[in-house]
């Protein structure tokens, strides 16, 4: 690589030089600004002392004039701008809606606020002039952001949905993350609570899948691609779901998948200082925890499975002894029931974050500092911290230069330990967490260990991720309606993590001998003292550096009833990460952890070296790409994008892909025949048409790589290194290409008091990116190629009602949303469960055709000839209490080439699609709310529809291998008395045997839950006036994770959350319950 | 404007060279293929790679067809459940689920081979003959793959060269593949030494190949038409190995102990092993078959469900006492003291109820090994998850290791022991037994067993192959061999014993006062709740359903 530096200086003098800045973008693909101010303040002079109300100039005739500006309702509207017309004095109206301002006789003052029609005052004689501003029916037409910017919502021709941080409540709930508050919020957004556990956050789907490979949707933060996690939910100002091809065209690379717009907080011009606080502290406690067996209850169970008899019927081989089962029966044993003892009844959260902003004419800027501090449920370490501080500054320089900054420092710490969930936190009711002398007892699963102990043994796992993101840039005006602005940013991660491994002493006691649960010397008991070699302490680290440019040239003008909006756009991306992990073991103290105190190298590290690094990441991608608005009166919509894309994935001409869109837009309400109904505000009608790209697939596996690594085999008692083939490459990869149609219709009547905005799409996704499955005889493995096809399509409806009865405001939205997809072309290279036609999240097993009863059912059980049984013995045999399997058409006796009878053997032909399309497609979400002056009750919900969950992995169907209890749900087996039960009869207490990939065991797990119940109220005048320190004041009371209002999930009553998984006890989702406090001085 | 001073600098510059080449990036830490493989360094680190795909010390590799014989049992491996040991195949597996039959089926390792032999002709050596040796010791190790191939599967695809991606092979006959191998083993021969300079210890040598060659006869025995000229090949082989003089067996009983340990690694007995060295190569068998009672290390927390591996009552209960009788025909056999005046291999091979062990927690203190849940204390209780027998393995388990899981003895996959009776076998196939018998005496006098020249052959009444003198051997391979590695299973299935030997197995007796109580109820495993039942389709093993659906032209063995 030539390095052949372009240095290209720029005379101030030259206004021109601008034009060859333009004219350099494309040609060169990274820009980097260096801009220089020097001294005097930008923000000082010019700006903020130029408005106010003490004008140290004297001019006759200056009055005051004040009053109070209200809604067309009477409510007071605080922060309306009071301007002169034409100047930049004025001022804004405080928390009652009352202004003062000083002015001169027959000087013209505009009254301004967001969702309001403005008002122009002519001032005469009088000095009081109360206002009351009217609503704008272009309220509705709020401002949306798109692909590099925003745009009325009139106007808006692609598929959008979007939200905003006041609509989210951000500010009064006890939601640690944005993604958490955004679950259920927009149409189109699909995700669901991982699990409770400190600091954890949804991922996120833009609509359904439609490709074979990871669709993570793109993040854009403030312009560029960035981690939500990093976010201060508070400091949210608008949240964007750009869905169509239209829409993410503009993204291009990586947009295929959706795009997710987020615009933080910032100062505006002309906008007075101002200092707010927030405060939310709150209580988390858990929600249901899985029920288990109690001492008898698995005593049984497992004598029953093994011997036919819950009493274990005097087999020798009974797991139980009738001496144990007695010792049960007399309440002998502590019950144990091991998550409720790990995890705590309540722990504390709490949120503070501080923001300075403000304006003047020239510059605005916004300071915010928080912090909060989440304690997990968990006894031990189990925490999530997160400090962040957000810069912003904006100037202009002068009249066609502007530039500024956007800084985001960030710092997130996670402790947690390895006891915090999962299937090795059952254990066994027989033993008590503690010895009554206070020794931490073995937990009757010996690859288990107690996880109290190990909670509490000094074992943490510690990652803390420092995010410095610096973005700068600079805006010129060169004519009139032309832009151009080019921004830099910079993003660098670092993330540390720290895991040490303690050990500990345990004892073992013996269920059969009472004494050894009291006596230390008992001869039944057996000590296992921490080994202090296995005492292991592991540090990864890991930075990525990523530097990106933005260059955008936007042109408006207008030209009659014809308005023109054009967006060119220059974009390059580059990065390079790198890692390393080692570890030793043996430390012989457990509070002084240095690395070097660690007395063996780790050898599960690096395949025994005890230490990896990589350096990767160095992909780059170089973008050019455009979008042209044009409307007619705004009542006739077009909007041309195109991108044209280089990755670095690809080779030669395979790196540019083109990707162009159109869209359509009619909005009928404008037109003079609608007249005569006014009251309807919006009517709209779009469609759109057009192509996105995805390059991410499989990654960069263009060029065939070899590893060598030094963990090789011994020759002459050394270890020697070793050389081998990677992954199979192909040169031939190319872009996987999304082609996009939707249809829109957007709806408002009455003001925006009903709402209506529906959407369909359809995609074809082709060229997708994937690994081939090769004849296994191919030996290389799977090969990365564009050979496949899926078609995915679905609605989205989105509702909203908002209306006042009197001094009551009450509004009600929801939103309902539902996908489907099928696989359309594999290039021939089909499996039963991955075929054309096939969904891409298929669930393939055997039909059950529910169990025998009997032993007549049994002998009824028969081939085609009518006389030989079915054959089940792959598939854990025929048994009473077992499933009845369906033996499937296969083989074709006619030779019609249609199959017509069984083969008589239950084997892997006999699998078939058994639930089409997995994912959970039809959701639903949405919030109700009222308002009565100050005091604002409201309540969000989300749910899932047409979702099933499948008990087929062990956790979930075999009772005796989840650690040493069963779930009480697993209790429900076949028995003649329970002919439809959950399970078969239990035999034996190893594996069941049974194929778990049956019918029988999906079952249904929709539900609608409760997010959140906040009050929350905002002090009037008044009140504040006697307090007189605030400007505003609002405490609520708020609840989040209410819980499960409906569900038909069979295993609800059994205590399981149907949002997380069956057979797994998971971190539950805590039910917080918290008080929040804003002000603003 | 005028009062507010700004000068601003705008300099742009490309950071990292010119915009044609931007989206040509390099990786920073790994090699092309373009770039390697053209050496002798290059191919001396490509070749050290296929060592690994020696024979592996993990119940996962090597020893799961010994859980198909009639000497042990293993019900889960790999959270299998019973298809570990019950001839449970299930054909319907998914690509990436773990599937023990997965290790015998290694086109993987044939492509990486056949990578290598294809790159080596066109790479520069330097070193005189190191190029052929190195051709030699890969195709060795591809010989190796394709015998045990034609065992487990009978005909299966013959592949040479790199193929391409979309090519569907057919299954070659395996007399086909069988003449490859014998074939390949020939033409190497030469080409490999009898002997290393220490530096490169631990690489094929002339007695593997030969060694290789005698299993590779024998296993054959069970399907080739010409059963003699396979004794005779395997004669052959085994010959020039013994008159290599390189190898002899380790001295007494120590010394057949010593092989299960790191004293032996590069001894004298050691014909191929797959090595290992303390700290950085180490394996897991002694974590995979220690007690409860003694696991130690990081890893050792495996366990739950049986997941032991257990010999049955009828391996335990023919093993001979010292005077080379089987229990139930030796007099002096006291069932209250059973451990006793028996093979003293039984003690090296089983960890047996009442054995005293190191204690898990403190090493220094002893625990007693007791899987009966009547005697106290019952630690290895047999009706809990832990030994589905109750008679434990022992084989490789060093107790004298820090962490179970890395033992750091070389793992024997032919011990010399195994060469002379391949031999005696061959001879006596051949009807030479006057031969045969000194060599079989061989083996047993290095323990200290009486000589069946002086006692008589013993009669073995179940697994019979009809010829007493092979019977004698085969009874002998199970004493030498067991819990060490597949032997069993060449047995069985070259002999087709299989529904002789198969069936219901037992543990520990249930009497509490006679450890070694031959004629009393037994616990079964898993309560009974399993059994086995011999169906002659096991003689080959299934193919997995995803391999043919990958391939159309891949068809199933019959009865599956």
């Amino acid at each position: 690589m030539t390095n052949k530096l372009k240095w290209i200086f720029l005379n101030k003098k030259s206004e021109n030089s601008v034009f060859s800045l333009k004219l350099r973008i494309p040609s060169c693909f990274m820009m980097f600004l260096f801009i220089s101010v020097s001294s005097s303040s930008l923000f000082a002079s010019g700006g903020v002392e130029n408005y106010g109300n003490d004008s140290n100039s004297t001019v006759l005739m200056q009055q005051t004039i004040s009053g109070v500006v209200t809604d067309n309702t009477g409510i007071p509207l605080p922060g309306v701008s009071v301007f002169i017309k034409g100047t930049t004095k004025g001022t804004f109206t405080d928390f009652d809606g009352k202004y003062t301002l000083k002015v001169d006789a027959g000087q013209v003052v505009e009254f301004s606020y967001i969702g309001f029609k403005s008002q122009l005052v002519t001032v005469g004689d009088s000095t009081t002039y109360n206002i009351s501003l009217k609503e704008d029916a272009a309220q509705l037409d709020e401002v949306v952001v798109v692909g590099f910017g925003t745009q009325s919502s009139r106007k808006v021709v692609s598929s959008i949905s979007n939200t905003t941080g006041k609509d989210l409540g951000v500010s009064t709930r006890p939601v640690t993350n944005i993604q958490t508050s955004l679950i259920g919020s927009m149409p189109g957004l699909r995700g669901f609570n991982p699990n409770g556990r400190p600091g954890a956050a949804p991922t996120f789907r833009i609509r359904g899948n439609s490709s074979l490979n990871g669709t993570n949707i793109l993040v854009i933060i403030d312009g560029f691609e960035g981690s939500l996690s990093d976010l201060n939910p508070q400091n949210i100002d608008k949240v964007s779901i750009l869905k169509d091809a239209a829409a993410v065209a503009v993204y291009g690379a990586r947009g295929a998948n959706g795009v997710m717009v987020v615009t933080t907080k910032s100062g505006q011009r002309n906008q007075k200082m101002s200092i707010s606080y927030n405060s939310n502290v709150a209580i988390q406690q858990p929600s249901d925890l899985p029920g288990t067996l109690s001492a008898l209850e698995l005593i049984e169970f497992e004598n029953f499975a093994v011997t036919g008899d819950p009493t274990g019927g005097g087999n020798p081989g009974a797991p139980y002894s009738p001496a144990v089962r007695d010792l049960a029966l007399n309440g002998f044993y502590p019950e144990t029931v091991w998550p409720n003892e790990l995890y705590k009844n309540s722990a504390d959260q709490q949120s503070h974050s501080l923001t300075v902003q403000g304006g003047g004419k020239k510059a605005s800027y916004l300071m915010n500092a928080n912090y909060l501090t989440q304690n997990g449920l968990v006894v031990g370490p189990d925490n999530f911290k997160r400090i962040g501080l957000r810069l912003k500054l904006d100037a202009d320089i002068n009249d066609w230069l502007t530039v500024g900054s956007n800084v985001l420092i960030s710092n997130r710490v996670n402790k947690t330990t390895p006891a915090a969930g999962g299937d090795g936190l059952l254990g066994s009711p027989f033993f008590p967490v503690k010895t009554v002398d206070g020794m931490f007892v073995d937990k009757g699963s010996p690859g288990n260990p107690n996880p109290i102990a190990q909670a509490l043994s000094g074992t943490f796992y510690k990652t803390a991720t420092d995010a410095a993101n610096i973005q700068a840039y600079i805006k010129i005006n060169p004519l009139k309606g032309l832009t151009i602005e080019e921004r830099v940013s910079v993003v660098k991660t670092n993330a540390n993590a720290r895991s040490f491994d303690n050990v500990f002493d345990f004892v073992s006691l013996d269920l059969e001998d009472p004494d050894s649960y009291i006596n230390p010397d008992s001869p039944n008991r057996s000590y296992s003292i921490g080994n202090t070699d296995a005492r292991r302490l592991l540090l990864t680290s890991s930075t990525r550096y990523s530097i990106k440019s933005l260059t955008t040239v936007k042109y408006n003008r207008k030209f009659g009833a014809h308005n023109f909006n054009a967006l060119l756009g220059f974009q390059s991306e580059k990065g390079e990460s790198e890692s390393f992990r080692t570890g030793r073991t043996g430390f012989l103290l457990d509070n002084l952890l240095s690395l070097n105190l660690g007395e063996q190298i780790d050898t599960r590290i690096g395949g025994g070296i005890g230490n990896t690094s990589a350096i990767g990441g160095n992909a780059t991608t170089l973008s050019y790409f455009g979008r042209l608005n044009y409307d007619y009166k705004g009542r006739y919509l077009v909007e041309a994008v195109f991108r044209y894309d280089g990755s670095s994935n690809f080779l030669d001409s395979n790196q540019y892909g083109f990707f162009p869109a159109l869209a359509l837009g009619w909005n009928i309400a404008e037109e003079g025949f609608m007249s005569s109904a006014n009251f309807v505000d919006k009517f709209k009608l779009t469609t759109s048409y057009g192509e996105t790209g995805d390059d991410a697939g499989v990654g960069r596996r263009v060029t065939q790589l070899v590893n060598l690594d030094v963990t090789g085999y011994p020759i002459g008692g050394e270890i020697q290194p070793r050389l081998f083939l990677g992954n199979p490459a192909s040169r031939d990869l190319q872009w996987e290409t999304a082609r996009t149609f939707n249809v829109g219709l957007d709806f408002s009547l009455w003001q925006g008091k009903f709402q209506l905005k529906s959407e369909y799409f359809d995609t074809n996704r082709f060229d997708i990116l994937s690994t081939v499955t090769t004849p296994v005889e191919f030996g290389l493995g799977n090969v990365p190629a564009n050979l496949y096809a899926v078609n995915s399509w679905g609605w989205e409806f989105e509702f909203s009602h908002e209306n006042n009865i009197g001094d009551v405001k009450y509004w009600v939205n929801a939103n309902l949303t539902n996908y489907d997809n099928e696989i359309t072309d594999l290039a021939g290279r089909e499996f039963p469960n991955f075929a054309e036609g096939q969904s891409i999240n298929d669930r393939f097993g055997f039909v059950t055709d529910g169990f025998f009863d009997n032993q007549e059912e049994i002998d009824a059980h028969l081939q085609e000839d009518g006389v030989a049984p079915i054959n089940q013995s792959n598939v854990g045999g025929t048994r009473i209490g077992g499933y009845k399997y369906v033996d499937q058409l296969t083989v074709d006796t006619n030779n019609d080439g249609i199959p017509d009878a069984g083969d008589g053997v239950i084997n892997g032909d006999d699998k078939v699609i058994l639930d089409r399309n997995s994912a959970t497609n039809l959701r639903i979400g949405g919030s109700l709310g009222m308002s009565y002056k100050g005091l604002t009750l409201s309540t969000r919900f989300y749910g899932a529809l047409d979702r099933k969950q499948w008990w087929n992995g062990a956790n979930a169907h075999e009772p005796f291998l989840n650690g040493t209890n069963a779930f009480d749900y697993q209790l429900n087996y076949w028995s003649p008395d329970n002919p439809n039960a959950f399970f078969p009869t239990p035999v034996g207490n190893g594996i069941q045997g049974y194929d778990s990939n049956v019918s029988h065991l999906m079952y249904d797990n929709e539900f609608i839950k409760i997010q959140n119940i906040t009050l929350s109220y905002d002090f009037g005048k008044s009140i504040l006036d006697k307090l007189n320190a605030f400007e505003a004041l609002n405490i609520s009371l708020s609840m989040e994770n209410v819980g499960t209002v409906w569900t038909n999930s069979p295993t609800r009553p059994y205590g399981w959350d149907p949002e997380l998984s069956v057979g797994y006890v998971e971190y539950p989702l805590p039910l917080t319950t918290s008080i929040s406090v804003n002000v603003k001085f | 404007m005028k009062k507010i001073k700004i000068i601003i600098y705008i300099a742009s510059f490309t950071l990292l060279g010119s915009c044609d080449d931007f989206l040509d990036v390099v990786d920073l830490d790994t090699l092309t293929a373009t770039s390697v493989f053209k050496t002798e360094v290059d191919m001396g680190f490509a070749l050290n790679h296929l060592y690994n795909f020696l024979p592996g010390a993990d119940i996962t590799q090597e020893m799961v067809p010994y859980f198909w014989t009639d000497e042990a049992l293993h019900r889960n491996i790999n959270n299998e459940g019973r298809f570990g040991s019950d001839f449970n195949w299930s054909t319907v597996k998914q690509p990436g689920n773990t599937y023990v039959l997965d290790d015998y089926y290694r086109y993987d390792r044939i492509a990486d081979i056949n990578f290598f032999l294809e790159a080596l002709p066109n790479a520069e050596y330097t070193t005189a003959g190191l190029k052929e040796s190195h051709g030699a010791q890969a195709r060795f190790i591809r010989a190796l793959i394709y015998e045990r191939m034609v065992l487990a599967y009978g005909d299966v695809p013959l592949i040479t060269e790199i193929i391409s991606a979309d090519d569907l092979p057919s299954r070659t006959p395996r007399l086909e593949v069988f003449n490859f191998v014998i074939n390949e083993l020939n033409e190497i021969e030469s080409a490999l030494p009898l002997t290393y300079a220490s530096e490169d210890k631990g690489r094929i040598t002339r007695g593997a190949v030969n060694a290789l060659k005698a299993r590779a006869y024998l296993n054959a025995v069970g399907w080739h038409i010409d059963v003699n000229a396979m004794y005779a090949g395997a004669e052959a082989a085994c010959k020039s190995i013994i008159d290599s003089g390189v190898y002899a067996l380790a001295n007494g009983i120590n010394g057949f102990a010593s092989q299960f340990n790191r004293s032996s690694n590069g001894g004298s007995e050691t014909v191929l092993s797959n090595n290992f060295i303390p700290e950085f190569r180490t394996q897991p068998l002694a974590r995979r078959f220690a007690q409860k009672g003694s696991w130690r290390g990081p890893q050792a927390t495996y366990g739950n469900n049986q997941s032991r591996a257990g010999y049955t009552s009828d391996f335990i209960e023919e093993v001979q006492t010292i005077n080379g009788l089987f229990p139930k025909d030796d007099p002096t056999y006291d069932p209250a003291n059973p451990w006793s005046n028996r093979d003293p291999r039984l003690a090296v091979t089983a960890v047996l109820p009442g054995d005293e062990l190191p204690d898990k927690g403190n090493p220094d203190n002893i625990y007693v090994y007791q899987p009966h849940p009547a005697i106290l204390p019952s630690r290895d209780d047999i009706t809990k998850p832990s030994n589905p027998t109750g008679y434990s393995f022992r084989k490789y388990i060093d107790y004298t290791l820090d962490a179970l899981d890395r033992g750091d003895a070389d793992y024997k996959i032919i011990r010399y022991s195994e060469v002379l009776l391949m031999y005696a076998e061959a001879l006596a196939g051949q009807g030479k037994n006057g031969e045969a018998l000194p060599v079989l005496d061989q083996v047993r006098a290095r323990v200290g067993m009486p000589k069946y020249g002086d006692i008589g052959l013993p009669t073995v009444t179940r697994g019979t192959t009809g010829n007493q003198m092979i019977d004698a051997i085969l009874l002998e391979r199970r004493y030498e061999f067991a819990g060490e590695g597949p032997q069993r299973w060449f047995d069985i299935w070259r002999y087709k014993l299989g529904d002789q030997v198969i069936g219901q197995t037992f543990g520990i007796p249930q009497s509490t006062t006679e450890y070694g109580d031959l004629v009393g109820p037994k616990f079964e495993p898993n309560a009974g709740a399993y059994n086995r039942v011999w169906q002659d389709k096991f003689y080959l093993l299934p193919i997995a359903q995803y391999i043919m659906i990958a391939n159309p032209n891949i068809e199933q063995n019959p009865g599956w």
